[in-house]
């Protein structure tokens, strides 16, 4: 599953660590997100979403091995 | 929404005090197996001391392996449900094998009697390896590599796309195995 995490957090000028703290994770899962290595819950999808004040769909997008 | 459970994890904090247990333990498992008895407990004697040392550092990973990390987000659960999943698979594995190639030698000679006893530190042994191989499966996912999870591919394509995790896997397992030479040499 493709996202724009990096994207999003470059446009509020925030680091992975700092993200992570806002969520209420560790900074290596936001780093698995962003590298695609790791797929978030539901709700954790649903709280970055939130965060950046986007839409679920708008972060993360199915691909097609998906 | 309500939860169950049975072997509850404890807070991170209780890691120094599991680390401390294993190491006070080992290194107190080591005098006796080079110099033999301690003056204490007094009333065992250097086999028994080492029984004792070797259980006692058994709990402690114990302890460690049951306490949660300072973050406990889904991915490290995910890292350690596979690490539990390997760690089970390996107990299976070393219990159910020895025991069937024993039956099947009782069975060819003919005898009704199965007859395979385990002592004190063999017990352990086993209980103490599958602990062993949890937490080096569990951290080496954790701190190896950040991006690192474990995914449901088949060995030969994890191995391809992990071949460092492995080469460090078996390491640690070398080490594991002299640990239990070198210990059980008393």
């Amino acid at each position: 599953m493709k996202n724009t995490i990096r994207v999003e957090r470059a446009k509020m000028d925030i680091t992975q660590g700092e993200l992570a703290e806002k969520i209420g994770v560790s900074k290596q899962t936001i780093l698995s997100i962003e590298k695609g290595k790791f797929t978030p819950s539901t709700i954790l999808a649903l709280k970055i979403a939130r965060f950046f004040n986007v839409k679920v769909e708008d972060i993360f997008e199915l691909e097609p091995e998906d | 929404m309500k939860s169950f459970t049975i072997f509850p994890m404890s807070n991170y904090k209780s890691k120094p005090i599991g680390l401390a247990i294993t190491i006070v333990s080992l290194i107190l498992l080591l005098i006796v197996s080079i110099h033999g008895a301690l003056p204490f407990p007094s009333q065992a004697n250097a086999e028994q001391q080492f029984d004792l040392f070797f259980a006692v550092a058994t709990f402690g990973l114990y302890v460690i392996a049951w306490t949660k990390e300072k973050n406990e987000d889904e991915r490290v659960q995910k890292i350690r449900a596979k690490a539990m999943q390997i760690a089970f698979g390996m107990f299976v594995i070393i219990t159910l094998c020895p025991a069937l190639v024993s039956i099947v030698a009782d069975i060819q000679k003919h005898t009704s009697a199965i007859n395979y006893s385990l002592s004190n530190v063999e017990l352990i042994g086993i209980c103490a390896f599958i602990l062993a191989i949890y937490l080096v499966v569990f951290y080496i996912g954790l701190l190896f590599d950040p991006a690192w999870i474990y995914a449901d591919d088949t060995v030969m394509v994890n191995m391809r796309k992990n071949k460092k995790f492995f080469i460090v896997y078996v390491l640690a397992l070398i080490v594991l195995f002299l640990l239990i030479f070198i210990f059980h040499k008393k």
